[in-house]
C-alpha cells in the first residue's frame, strides 16, 4: 500500500510537465546534487551570501568544439570552472557547478540548479571553435524590444498579482537581464585587462542557455579551441578565474527580495 | 599426405581463389556506398530547382562573409547576382549565393554543404528560411561561430531587402533549439531596417564589431512590421 502510494506520487512528480513555472524550482530546496556539490569549504567563517553557479558548457557526449589536437571544448571548460571556483572560494563567494565532471545536464537542469536559488549568478564557460586566439568576450541575453511581459493582465486581482509573481520559465532571463548585461559589463572589463585584443564591451546574443535563467547570466567565451598547442588554453585559466573572481566580487546584487525582479 | 588434408587445402585454396575474384567487385560496392553517403546532402541540393525566375536581372548584391584580417567581423562584399524581382525568390537566390560563393575558406560563414531547402515570405514580412541538416551538424560549434552564421544571413537580407522585417530559422523543417549547441533558434530574428543600396558599392554597413543578433518574438502573427525593428545596442 505504502508503496503504490509512493509510486503514484512519484508518477505525479513525473507529470508535471518539463517547462513549468520557477515558483515550483523557488518551492524547493536545492537538490541533493546541488547539497553534494557545495564544497565543503563554503560553509565556515560565514561565507558571502551570494552564491555563483559556474556553467562548464556541454560534457558527456557533447564534446562541443573540437581543436586539431582533438582537444575538446567540454575539458577545457571544466578545467577552467575549477580555476574560478578556487578564485571566487578565495573570497568566500559560495560556488556551484552544474557538472563536476563529464556529465551532460540538459539546458533546463543547469538552469533549475540556478533559478531554485536566491541571489545568484550564473557564469557559463565555453570555448569557440575560432577566432582571434587569446581573447575573451562576455556575452548577456538579447531578447527582442517587443517581448511582452511573461504575465499578462488578469480580469481579477488576486489572479493577476499571483501571475505578476511567476516568472514564465522559457523567459526567465527577461526580469535580469538589466543585471545581465551589468555583470556581463564588469567581466568584459577585466577580460579586457586580461586578454588584449577583446572587445571592449560585452555582446547581446540570444545564447540559449541563459534563456531560462532568473537570475544575472552571462556567457563567457575563450578564443579559441583552435591551438595546436594546449597550453595556450591553459595560461588562459588563472587570469580567467581572476577576472571572473573580480567581477563577481565587486559587481553589487540588490537585496535578495527583488533580486530577480531588478530588470522591470 | 593424408587425404583429408588434401581435400581441406584444396577446399581453402577454392575459396581463397574466390575471395581473390570476388574482392575487386566488392571494394567496388563498398566505395559506391561510401560515395552515395558523402553526397547525400549535394544530392539533395541537385534535386532543388536551380532559383532562377523570369524577372531575373543582373544586379550588384551586399552579401556578408567574415573579413579575411579578423574572424570576429563581418565584412560586406559586392558581388554581381541573377536576382528576382519577387522577394522571396531573391532572398533564395542571395542566401544560396552566401553559401556557394563564399570568397575562401576562412571567410566562410555558412557550411558549404548545408543547403537551404526552402524559404517562405508571408505578408507581414515574416521569413522563414528551411536548411538541411548540414547547416546544423557542420557549423562550427561556439557563440562567436554560430552568431557569425546567424548575422551573416540577417545583414546579407537586410541589405538587398528592404520587405523582410524578422526571420525564423528552421533545420529540415522542425525548430530548433540551437544552432550547433549555442545560439538560440527558438525565436524570429529581426531583420534590421535598411534601405537598398542605390549604388551598392556605397553606405557599407560599419563592420567593428559583430552586431547583435536580435531575436524578435515568435508569437506574434499579426506583429505589424514596423515594430518588429527594435534598434541594436
Amino acid at each position: 500500500m505504502v508503496l503504490a502510494m509512493l509510486a503514484l506520487f512519484a508518477a505525479g512528480l513525473l507529470a508535471l510537465p518539463p517547462r513549468s513555472l520557477i515558483t515550483l524550482a523557488r518551492q524547493n530546496t536545492p537538490s541533493p546534487q546541488n547539497a553534494e556539490q557545495e564544497p565543503p569549504s563554503s560553509a565556515p567563517e560565514e561565507p558571502s551570501s551570494r552564491t555563483v553557479v559556474l556553467d562548464p558548457a556541454h560534457g558527456g557526449a557533447d564534446f562541443g568544439a573540437r581543436g586539431p589536437t582533438g582537444l575538446a571544448e567540454s575539458d577545457v571548460v571544466l578545467d577552467f570552472a575549477r580555476a574560478a571556483r578556487i578564485a571566487l572560494e578565495a573570497q568566500r563567494i559560495r560556488v556551484l557547478l552544474t557538472r563536476e565532471g563529464n556529465q551532460n545536464p540538459s539546458f533546463n537542469d543547469r538552469s533549475a540548479m540556478v533559478n531554485g536559488l536566491h541571489n545568484a549568478l550564473f557564469v557559463s564557460l565555453h570555448v569557440s571553435s575560432s577566432g582571434p586566439v587569446g581573447t575573451a568576450r562576455a556575452y548577456y541575453y538579447l531578447f527582442p524590444a517587443n517581448l511582452a511581459p511573461a504575465a499578462t493582465s488578469q480580469n481579477t486581482a488576486p489572479v493577476a498579482a499571483a501571475h505578476a509573481s511567476l516568472v514564465e520559465w522559457d523567459h526567465a532571463q527577461q526580469r535580469s537581464i538589466d543585471l545581465s548585461r551589468q555583470l556581463a559589463a564588469f567581466v568584459q572589463t577585466e577580460l579586457l585587462h586580461r586578454f588584449k585584443g577583446s572587445p571592449e564591451t560585452p555582446i547581446a546574443a540570444p545564447v540559449r542557455q541563459l534563456r531560462t535563467i532568473a537570475a544575472p547570466a552571462i556567457a563567457i567565451e575563450i578564443s579559441s579551441i583552435d591551438v595546436t598547442d594546449a597550453k595556450r588554453l591553459d595560461q588562459m585559466a588563472q587570469p580567467l578565474a581572476d577576472a571572473i573572481g573580480r567581477a563577481v566580487a565587486e559587481f553589487p546584487l540588490p537585496a535578495p527580495p527583488g533580486a530577480s525582479s531588478g530588470g522591470h | 599426405m593424408p587425404r583429408l588434408w588434401k581435400i581441406g587445402v584444396a577446399v581453402l585454396a577454392v575459396l581463397a581463389l574466390a575471395a581473390v575474384l570476388s574482392f575487386p567487385s566488392l571494394l567496388h560496392s563498398v566505395l559506391g556506398l561510401r560515395r552515395a553517403n558523402r553526397t547525400d546532402e549535394q544530392a539533395r541540393r541537385a534535386i532543388l530547382p536551380p532559383v532562377s525566375t523570369p524577372t531575373d536581372t543582373r544586379e550588384k548584391a551586399q552579401l556578408f562573409w567574415l573579413s579575411p584580417s579578423s574572424p570576429d567581423t563581418l565584412e560586406p562584399a559586392t558581388l554581381e547576382l541573377n536576382l528576382s524581382a519577387d522577394p522571396q525568390e531573391r532572398a533564395k537566390q542571395l542566401i544560396t549565393a552566401l553559401i556557394e560563393q563564399a570568397p575562401s575558406q576562412v571567410q566562410r560563414t555558412l557550411p558549404a554543404d548545408a543547403a537551404l531547402l526552402q524559404f517562405y515570405l508571408l505578408p507581414n514580412g515574416t521569413a522563414i528560411a528551411d536548411f538541411s541538416e548540414a547547416f546544423g551538424t557542420e557549423t562550427p560549434s561556439g557563440i562567436l561561430n554560430e552568431q557569425m552564421a546567424v548575422d551573416s544571413i540577417v545583414r546579407t537580407l537586410a541589405a538587398n531587402l528592404s520587405t523582410v522585417y524578422r526571420l525564423k530559422i528552421l533545420i529540415r523543417g522542425q525548430d530548433a533549439d540551437t544552432l550547433a549547441g549555442h545560439l538560440d533558434l527558438s525565436q524570429f530574428f529581426t531583420i534590421p531596417a535598411q534601405a537598398p543600396p542605390q549604388t551598392p558599392t556605397a553606405a557599407a554597413p560599419s563592420s567593428d564589431q559583430p552586431i547583435a543578433v536580435i531575436p524578435a518574438r515568435s508569437n506574434l502573427p499579426g506583429q505589424p512590421p514596423s515594430a518588429s525593428n527594435p534598434a541594436a545596442n
